[in-house]
Order: C-alpha cells, then structure tokens, then sequence
C-alpha cells in the first residue's frame, strides 16, 4: 500500500469511528456466530488481545480485555471496514509481532510488561507511514472502546438514558469525574 | 420494469385521498377524517407504527452490535454517505437508488421515506411566520404576492400548536408573533448572558428561547394522544417512545386512524394524479405498489397534495393529461419553477471562558434563537430580506488527554475536566425565489418504478453570496461584544437544498396568470387538488417552515370540507 492510500483508508476509518462502539464479553461472544472475524492466527489473536491489555491493563479498576474489547475490534474490523483497511490491519499486526522478536526475542503477548510497553512506544515512533497509522488506529479504537462501554459510561461519567431535565447554570459536580 | 398493465379491478373509491404521510400530510389525514371523511392515505414506504417500529429507541450507547457503525453491506445500500450513517437512525434514511434524480447543479435532497416521513428526523423547531414575512414579496418586489396573511393563518397556527405542543416563551415580538406555547426550556447561563450583551448593544435585536415542538407540559388534549412529557435524551431521531415531540407517527396519524376513517396504504409511490376532463377535476390518484410493481387507482372527491416539496412537483409535473401536457394546473409553464430554501452557509463557532463556576445537567433537545433583525421594518443593506440564527451553547465541552500507554492512559481517560463553554451559530438565511432555479422531468431518464427522474437545476446568487458574508460580520462583532473567544465564522459552502427546508414551484398567489394555487391552496385550474406541503410556498421567510406547512394544511382541509358539503368540489 502506497503512503497516499494508506493514509486515505486510515483517515476515513478513524473518522468514521466518531460514533461510539459498544462492547461486552457476551456480545462478542454471541457476536462471533452471527458476524465476520477477521482472518487471524493464534498468535495474532494472541497479541491483538496483548495490545488492548497493554493499552488498558487490568487494577483495580477494569481492563480492555475484561471488557472485550480485543473482540470488539476483531468484529468492527471485520464486518464494518473494506478489505485494504483490514489488510493493512493484519500487516500491522505482523509488524508489531516482528518488532517484539527483534527487541526482546519474543512475541509480543509473551514479553514481559515494561517490555510490550516499549515495543508498542517504537511502534508509535515508526517512520513508515502504515505503521505509525495501524498504531494510531488500534490506539483509537481501544479509546473508543473503552469510553463507549457500559462499565466506563455508568462509572466514570454521569451518562443518563433518560435524563428527565436539563439545567443550564448548575452547580459544579461533586465527584469531578461525572461529567 | 413494472408492469403497466393496470388493475383495473382493484380500484376503490374514497372522499379524499391524501399523499404523503409527513409533518403535512399527518395534519390532513387527521383534518380531513376528524370531519367524517373517508380519507385514504398513500405513503410510498413502509410502515412505522409509533413506539412499535422504533427499534433503537431506548438502546444504550453499548448495546450497538458495531457500536452504531453499519457493516459494510449495510453501508453500500446507502452510498457515499453509508459511512456516515448511524445504526440507530438508519431504517429512516431513503437507501441508495430507490429515487434517482439528475443534479444538473448540485443539490442535497434529504428524503425520509416511510410513514411519517421526515417528522421523525426533523429539527422540531417551530415559528410563526408574521406580516414581515407575508409581505416581503409585494415590498420587495420579488416573487409574487402572497394572497395570504398573518390574520388568515393566526387562528390556524393555534389549532396545529395546541395540538402539536410547542414550548417556547412569549416574547411580544412583532416580527415573531407570539403562540400557544407550552414552557419553554431552559437558558444556558452562556445563552442567558448573551441575551443580555445583545439588548443592551443593540435595538431590534434579540436572543430567546428556542420555540419547538416538544411536549415539556402536557395538556389533557397531549395526553390523550398517549403523548407524556418530554425527557431530555436528546434521542429525537431514533423515534421518541414517550411521543415528547411532534411526529406524524405520535400524534396526527393515530389520531386519524381513531376516527375510523383512514385508510393507510403504505408501499404507494404515486405516479400521476387522474384528471378527467368531462368534470373538469381529477378524479383520483395512480400509484405504483412498491412490493409488486402494479399500477393501482384510487378514487375520490379531493386530492391534497403533501409528498414533500420537491416530490410534490414531481407528481404534478407527471401528471399529463389532453387538458395539462405540461403537468397538473399548469397552463402558465410556472410548475417547477421558483424553488428556493433556506441559506444555512453561514456558521460562527466560539467559546466561552467565562461561567467557569458552573455547568449544566441532563440534556437540552432545543436551542436559542435570534430572530431576522436585518431589513425587517424597512431596507438596510444592498441584500434584500434577512437571516434568523440558530444558538446553540447548552453545556460545556469535556476535555481528557489521549496520552499514555497502560495505568497513564487508563487514569488520562477517567480524569476528565470541564473546558469552556462552546457557543455556535447557524445562519437561516432567506432565499429569494427566482424563475431559473426550477426543477423538471428528465426527457428520457427514469427511476425503478419507470417515473421520469427529477432534473435538479438550482443555484445560489449574490443576494445569497451577500448575506452570508453579512452574517459572518455582524455575527462576529456580537460574539465578540459577549466576549467569546476563538471565533471562527466561515462560509461552509454547501450546496442548495442542505438545510432540507426546499420550497416552492407550485406556489400560491392572486393570479392564474403568474401562480399555480389560490389562496386555499387549490390549483386555479383544477380546484379539487390542495398542495399544501412546501411546494407551496411563494417566498421562504426565515422561520423554519414546518408549522407553517401544519396550519396552511389544517387551514385548507377545513375549507375543501365544506365546499365539499356546498357542493363545490
């Protein structure tokens, strides 16, 4: 894929995700029969499943991978996106698990912490243009993701279905992260 | 290609026969069946029954299969824009070639094809016209003018918004007449202080409430439409299960069909209006059924016209007969021609760093509004006629950093702070009605039910050109009087017919000689068909024109009734 191209797929991707996706172990699970997956080895499920735990790690708040998010990606990639964006998906994944071996002599979901962490870092720093925007797209997509889900909706921001009202000079909130 | 033999034997006869099922054809149905008569209702899509048929109505951001993007599949039926469309609102939207049209200069036509048509997705603002407006033409000199005013339509702009619910706040304005409002919503305190910078900067100028057509204090005659109050999701386009705002699906339509006299035909594209020579009148309608590509015909006494503006020319345009070669009513060759809409080009974006002590709660499904404060008692400016503008500066924004990999990134999303306040403006520009921006049938091209393609030919001119760049201006000095910061105002160039509010090319007026309808809104030569939806419209005014189509509507269905029972029609 030539630099104009790539960068054209990937910015119409990363625009079009605007909209929030929604996530969720048994979605995905479900999801998995009725819809597409991408074409994915072992090892690259294993290191897509890495990256998002990399991304979001598990503490004492949740992490990307408990909230399915890895499946998440695998399925909007695979049914939403034309096959040139998913392709250069797939390469990117190859270039991340290439770039692992050459650093630290291992796949990415078989290194260490400190050790993904840095390979994800080279990856963001990379000067090929398809790389630099697989990093910059999966990177996105975990955002997205994560700040969609129900778990960080209804805990972290004041979502409302139905919100009853609206007041237009209201006093500050007093958990400052509900806003 | 349908087959054109027609069934002879499936016809059926009614007392009238509305088309179109939208803002204008739900106020005829409910008009014309409240007053006993046996009304068929011809709707070319699907049927949405209220609540039933709004299948994303209560879903939660998460519950998204694809969180809310459509898969690649469903994003090809609907074009270049698929990727654009939302999950959640994309059974509303008129798929890829179900209506192919010729652009002979760029136009967005938006379409909302099924029952209840484009009341569903509408902005739900709602203003009276005044005699400002009704009188542009004749003071202006352009168009033509109008056989109407202000007092023949007041009393009927009650009647559709005690129905309707409209909430807004009585302002006393004399180019803005006052109405029947419910309570309106909330002033942000960005919105309460620019109110205030404007009346004290300024004579004639004005910010206040928006005016809609939401339900935000429901009257006995609300809840007996199952309507209840309006509950600030701001989910309007999915279809509201509380009905808190006005759809033909929430309010008109149910209501009609309670009288036992409506008959809803979905599935019917109409492809001409019968006209029968020996009487003088049309006698019915012909549609194609878009399941099994039959022509159909319908019978009845009075046909009203409400396909949406542009389909209503289209309809009238097609349908020839001995007496009309050139389309239903058009003896003057006038049919199709003067389309106009509204300009929305000019946009204004600012904030507010000001209010930094507070902030809002829950969501608010209206805005603010200042009326046309440009050439309103008399001619300022080298552009005639003028601009309302939209605002809109209800909450302020919420910033987060995107940096980090791991528990950096996970604790910059979770810590999220309040920026300021973001204040916008959207211009609603007048656009003078002239005979070249018109719209005909292609000679030979035809869409899939084998109807001549429509052939959009409109354009912006310098009086448009002019008030945009007036709106940029004076937007931007009021801005900057309230003291906002980073003011962008820009010309967003888009093409005619974006603001969906297109108008005019049967439009109404004294005479035979230069307009199509009379001041009922029967075509002068054919006076048992009313067009009373956009295609009427002799000039477009500012006001966002939906109640205006309601009361011309309810207004013209009460008067076919009873020349109907005089024996006139």
């Amino acid at each position: 894929m030539d630099r104009r191209t790539a960068l054209k797929s990937l910015a119409i991707t990363v625009w079009g995700m605007i909209f929030l996706p929604g996530c969720g172990n048994e979605e995905a699970e479900q999801g998995s029969y009725l819809y597409k997956n991408l074409p994915l080895s072992e090892n690259q499920k294993n290191n897509l499943k890495s990256m998002v735990d990399t991304f979001l790690p598990e503490n004492d708040t949740k992490g990307g991978v408990e909230l399915g998010i890895h499946h998440f990606l695998d399925k909007l990639l695979a049914n939403c996106y034309d096959e040139s964006t998913q392709n250069a998906f797939l390469g990117g994944l190859d270039r991340l698990e290439f770039l692992s071996n050459e650093m630290n002599d291992t796949s990415f979901f078989k290194a260490a912490d400190q050790q993904r962490i840095e390979v994800l870092e080279a990856l963001d720093k990379e000067e090929k243009i398809e790389d630099k925007a697989f990093y910059d797209l999966i990177k996105e997509l975990i955002i997205l993701g994560y700040t969609s889900s129900e778990y960080f909706l209804t805990n972290f921001t004041n979502y409302e279905m139905i919100p009853g009202g609206y007041d237009g000079c209201a006093p500050l909130p007093q958990e400052p992260y509900k806003i | 290609m349908p087959n054109l033999n027609i069934k002879a034997k499936e016809q059926a006869t009614y007392d009238a026969i509305v088309i179109g099922s939208g803002i204008s054809g739900g106020w005829a149905a409910k008009e014309l069946c409240e007053s006993g008569l046996k009304t068929l209702v011809l709707e070319r899509g699907r049927d949405v029954k209220h609540i039933k048929d709004y299948p994303t109505a209560t879903k939660h951001p998460w519950e998204f299969e694809f969180g809310g993007k459509l898969t690649l599949e469903n994003q090809k039926e609907f074009g270049r824009r698929g990727a654009r469309i939302h999950e959640s609102t994309a059974h509303f939207w008129m798929k890829e070639g179900e209506q192919e049209t010729v652009q002979e200069k760029p136009f967005q036509w938006t379409r909302g094809y099924q029952v209840g048509g484009k009341s569903l997705l509408w902005a739900r603002q709602t203003q009276r016209w005044s005699d400002y407006d009704f009188e542009g033409p004749a003071r202006d000199g352009y168009a033509v003018d109008w056989p109407i005013r202000y007092k023949d339509l007041a009393p009927w702009y009650s009647h559709v918004e005690k129905f309707s619910g409209i909430a807004g706040n009585k302002d006393g304005l004399p180019h803005l007449p006052d109405g029947e409002f419910l309570k309106p919503f909330d002033l942000s305190c960005v919105e309460r202080h620019f109110q205030k910078v404007i009346s004290e900067n300024y004579q004639n100028r004005h910010l206040i409430h928006g005016r809609c057509a939401h339900v935000t204090d429901p009257q006995e005659i609300h809840i007996e439409q199952g309507r209840a109050r309006c509950q600030h999701r701001n989910l309007c386009n999915r279809g509201c299960p509380f009905g808190g705002y006005f759809s033909s699906n929430a309010s008109t339509l149910p209501w009609a069909e309670r009288t036992g006299n409506m008959t809803l035909r979905p599935h019917s594209v109409v492809h001409s209006i019968i006209y029968d020579k020996e009487r003088g009148k049309a006698s019915g309608v012909r549609i194609i059924d878009g399941n099994d590509m039959q022509f159909y015909e319908y019978y009845a006494d009075i046909i009203f016209v409400n396909a949406s503006a542009l389909n209503s020319n289209l309809i009238l345009l097609n349908s020839i007969s001995d007496r009309f070669p050139n389309g239903l009513g058009n003896d003057n060759g006038l049919l199709g021609k003067y389309i106009s809409w509204h300009n929305y080009r000019g946009q204004i974006s600012a904030q507010c760093e000001d209010f930094q002590d507070v902030t809002s709660t829950g969501k608010n499904p209206s805005h603010s509004y200042i009326p046309r404060f440009r050439n309103v008692f008399k001619q300022e400016t080298d552009f005639l006629r003028g601009y309302a503008v939209g605002i809109g500066s209800s909450s302020r924004g919420v910033q987060f950093s995107r940096e980090g990999i791991g528990e950096v990134l996970k604790q910059n999303l979770i810590k999220r702070t309040l920026g300021p306040w973001w204040v916008a403006g959207w211009m609603q520009g007048e656009v003078i009605p002239i005979e070249s921006n018109h719209v005909r049938l292609h000679e030979s091209l035809t869409d899939k039910y084998g109807i001549p393609q429509l052939v959009l030919s409109c354009d912006w001119t310098e009086n448009d050109d002019k008030m945009v760049l007036d709106y940029m201006e004076q937007m931007s000095e009021m801005f900057d009087k309230a003291g906002f910061v980073n003011i962008n105002a820009r010309d967003s160039g888009a093409p005619p017919g974006s603001d969906i509010h297109e108008m005019g090319g049967v439009r109404m007026g004294h005479d035979p000689k230069d307009s199509l309808l009379n001041k009922w809104n029967q075509l002068h030569h054919c006076k048992n068909v009313f067009v009373t939806d956009g295609a009427c419209m002799t000039s477009t005014a500012t006001q966002n024109p939906s109640l205006t189509y309601m009361a011309i509507t309810a207004r013209a269905a009460n008067y076919a009734v009873e020349e109907l029972k005089k024996g006139n029609l």
